[in-house]
């Protein structure tokens, strides 16, 4: 099994994933307009607009589209759909056993062909006031604000919903720009996997293109370059919370890597946050016995095209002692080779995994697209290829330097 | 009586590269849900050879073992233990490895770290604490709360309220000494039920398992098949409450229950929810968010074996009136029986559940589980059962359904 990509006239990219043995299908229309926004240029005239942009044209084309509210036709269909704003791309997909062949081209003409009205515009808006709201009361959305509102000076991304205020201002002739701008084939992919027929859906695709016309208009993004250090060392917030969380973000220029480089390092950074913060390191089994943290650190990490942001979390009531113990480790990081082959083993199985199903194998794959412009899945060879001698070196190229400190705390308590 | 004295349910499917091994355990809970509470996490995290869980995770590794986790499920007077071992099928790793996990897997549910009759004390701190924790988090949670508040109005028997909500105290106190008890009374001597999933060489697996059941000298434990305890209707007209909390957003829920529920009564009112709230359908979602755009998202949640149905909504505080209404409204939908389009989808859906259910493991596992523990019937009887409803059976049922409470949940947060 292996992904064949097809590049259309019009300049959409179709990625065909077949597998004969699965009965469903699943089909994804992604825009390469996320929650991250930049100024742009259009035919001369700078257009900068607020947080929520992308994530309300995502609600509008669904809810409004020529078909009425897609997710109840598609529903009505026994198809599941659902749409997802990302930080960089905006992804319009569903999965079913039938009517494939029925819904494509209605996907296609929700997503490129719409006609949304003002009044639509400020309908669709109240239940994204209502999303805002529910958002305040969590906990982790809340802390992913507070991350990005302290490591950034030039880009002024804090989430892909926007706040009420954000999305209030969007007027309709803004909304249609973005529209016109981002929403036309050469800036889109769609993916289709699982069980179908290739050339009965690349006719359907072509068909329904061809009565589509979604002219290409240049646009020039204008991004400034972002500092190294953070904005904001630390801030707090107080929310109804059981027990208080602190966060430490690290903010990481990775300017010089390339695709290849950012991919190893994807890797590397999941052993290398493991083997020192997971559950067998001695590190996290010292914290949780000495009562610094309460239950396990938890890592991740976002790639956001030059930066990379490396998060370490925990619920703790000691936080001097939890960022001291998280700072010592950074500067005298563990590089266990034992536990690196053993992740690597791990690693070969799980791409051998993947093949269980279309969203594990599918999924992997677009991070490699979008996070590291690299159009491959991952391979049992390119897992060989790694070594510890350069998992030591790239982890210790990093600069661990700048990080921000987030805590939530207990309103009843603050 | 549930038979016990089988030596495994294997369900050989070559179509992912995962194995299941899972031991079900069945207990009769008495007095001793927060022991219950304090185990999983003390057996899943060490056992005797590797009272280390630095060194136990590195086993995991080393042993190709991708996952062994303990849950507990309750139906009725009626509780089990599932422990789950998740490994790789052979044609990622040798058969020999897969046999030398399910040992493995077995040495942990069976010899836990516990010496002199007690668990390690660290160990069991931590779970202390995880659990104190989770009552805080649960205190403080939007969604929890509220759950648990209209729990405490409803479910009076006690049917639903395995909860730690109420319970701080007995956590901050519970001994190890009473914990170990339970775990060698109820769970250690007991012959589990044994389910085993994926691309096996069947033969050889059932040895291993077989060994190691001998092994353990473990005993069937003869149990009533008693999985439903409907909630009665306590009230003729419902009660109103409100609560304010620090919150941005306001949760309004709806409690119903069946007037005289009974067994057959269980379908329709699983269809009546899909009705509500399943994609398919999607009563709830037009009505309060399309026509009127109250919410994000508004839901029904049912519990059929404990006579309950849960309507949820997120809505912002001002449109507690409107909402209510539109509730209502809904609701006369379904007593009204014009629903026949709805039903057929709602029905399509379920062949197509069925269709889709192949592509899912985890679907697979539970469609096999369920029967034969009694507490189920196969996603294709199920199907059979539901294309012989007609709107007028969900009508009635609509019909009986008695409204007992409106909980709201009022956040205090303005924000615009």
């Amino acid at each position: 099994m292996c992904i064949k990509k097809i590049t259309l006239e019009n300049g959409l990219d179709i990625l065909f994933y077949q597998d004969t043995k699965k009965h469903t299908t699943y089909v994804n229309l992604i825009t390469k307009f996320g929650g991250m926004t930049y100024p742009f240029i259009v035919k001369g005239k700078k257009y900068q607009f607020r947080n929520g942009m992308a994530h309300l044209l995502e609600h509008l084309l669904i809810e409004a589209s020529p078909y009425g509210n897609l997710v109840h036709q598609f529903g009505e269909m026994q198809l599941n759909v659902n749409a997802t704003t990302y930080i960089n791309r905006t992804e319009y997909y569903f999965s079913g056993t039938e009517k494939i062949e029925e819904a494509l081209p209605m996907l296609l003409k929700a997503v490129n062909d719409s006609h949304f009205s003002k009044e639509m515009l400020e309908k669709t808006k109240d239940a994204i006031y209502e999303e805002i709201r529910m958002g305040k009361d969590h906990k982790y959305r809340k802390l992913f604000e507070m991350q990005n509102e302290n490591l950034f000076h030039n880009i002024s991304y804090i989430n892909s919903i926007g706040s009420i205020e954000d999305v209030r201002s969007f007027t309709y002739e803004e909304v249609k720009q973005c529209y016109d701008t981002f929403y036309n084939f050469s800036n889109q992919m769609l993916v289709i996997a699982g069980h179908f027929d290739e050339n009965k859906l690349l006719d359907i695709i072509k068909t329904t293109c061809k009565g589509m016309r979604r002219p290409y208009i240049p646009f020039v993004l204008e991004k400034k370059e972002e500092p190294r250090i953070v904005k904001q060392k630390s801030s707090t917030s107080y929310m109804p919370i059981g027990r208080p969380i602190i966060q430490l973000s690290y903010k990481i220029s990775v300017k010089n890597l390339k695709s290849k480089q950012k991919l190893a390092l994807d890797f590397y950074l999941i052993y290398f946050m493991r083997m020192n913060f997971g559950s067998i390191s001695k590190l996290g089994q010292k914290m949780q016995n000495e009562d610094t943290t309460i239950g396990p650190i938890h890592f991740s990490h976002l790639w956001l095209e030059d930066i990379l942001i490396l998060v370490i979390d925990a619920i703790s009531e000691k936080e001097k002692q939890f960022i001291t113990s998280i700072c010592k480790q950074m500067e005298n990081p563990i590089f266990d080779k034992e536990l690196f082959t053993l992740y690597q083993k791990e690693s070969y199985i799980d791409i051998g995994l993947r093949e269980e199903n279309v969203y594990s194998y599918i999924t992997p794959y677009l991070e490699n697209v979008f996070s590291f412009d690299y159009p491959y899945p991952d391979t049992l060879e390119q897992i060989s290829a790694y070594s510890f001698e350069e998992f030591k070196k790239m982890i210790g190229n990093l600069d661990f330097a700048n990080y921000t400190v987030c805590k939530i705390k207990d309103i009843e308590k603050g | 009586m549930l038979d016990t004295n089988i030596k495994g349910h294997f369900i050989e499917n070559k179509n992912f590269k995962t194995v299941f091994v899972e031991l079900w355990i069945p207990y009769v809970a008495e007095k001793d849900y927060i022991p219950s509470c304090f185990l999983p996490s003390l057996l899943v995290h060490t056992n005797l050879l590797y009272p280390k869980e630095e060194i136990f995770q590195r086993k995991l590794l080393e042993k190709n073992i991708l996952e062994i986790s303990c849950g507990k499920r309750s139906c009725g007077k009626n509780s089990f233990f599932i422990f789950t071992l998740t490994m790789p099928d052979q044609t990622l790793i040798d058969l020999s490895e897969i046999e030398e996990g399910i040992r493995f897997f077995f040495s942990t549910v069976y010899e836990p770290n516990i010496q002199n009759h007690r668990f390690d004390e660290i160990q069991f701190e931590r779970v202390r604490s995880r659990l104190i924790t989770s009552i805080h988090n649960a205190k403080k949670d939007i969604d929890e709360f509220a759950i648990q508040m209209v729990m405490d109005e409803v479910d009076e028997e006690g049917f639903l309220k395995e909860s730690l909500f109420h319970h701080m105290e007995d956590v901050q106190y519970m001994s190890n000494d009473e914990v170990v008890n339970f775990y060698e009374n109820k769970i250690q001597k007991v012959r589990p039920f044994v389910f085993t999933i994926g691309n096996i060489e069947k033969e050889k697996i059932e040895k291993v398992i077989e060994e190691q059941l001998y092994k353990r000298n473990v005993k069937p434990l003869q149990i009533k098949k008693e999985y439903t305890a409907f909630l009665p209707c306590h009230f003729n007209t419902y009660k109103e409450k409100k609560i304010s909390r620090p919150y941005a957003q306001s949760v309004l829920i709806f409690a119903y229950k069946i007037k005289d529920m009974k067994e057959e009564d269980r379908l329709p009112l699983s269809i009546l929810s899909s009705l509500l709230s399943s994609q398919s359908s999607d009563l709830l979602m037009k009505n309060l968010r399309d026509e009127k755009g109250l919410v994000y998202t508004a839901y029904s949640r049912v519990y059929d074996r404990f006579n309950l149905l849960l309507i949820e909504a997120k809505i912002y505080r001002e449109a507690y009136e409107e909402a209510k209404t539109q509730i209502f409204k809904t609701m006369e939908i379904l007593k009204n029986g014009d629903i026949k389009n709805l039903l057929q989808n709602i029905k399509d859906r379920r062949r197509v559940n069925l269709k889709r259910g192949l592509d899912n493991k985890f679907a697979i596992v539970s469609d096999s589980i369920a029967p034969t523990l009694g507490f189920g019937i196969s996603m294709e009887q199920k199907y059979q059962d539901v294309l012989k409803m007609t709107e007028q059976d969900i009508s009635n049922l609509a019909k009986r359904l008695k409204l007992e409470l409106i909980y709201f949940v009022e956040g205090d947060k303005d924000v615009h």
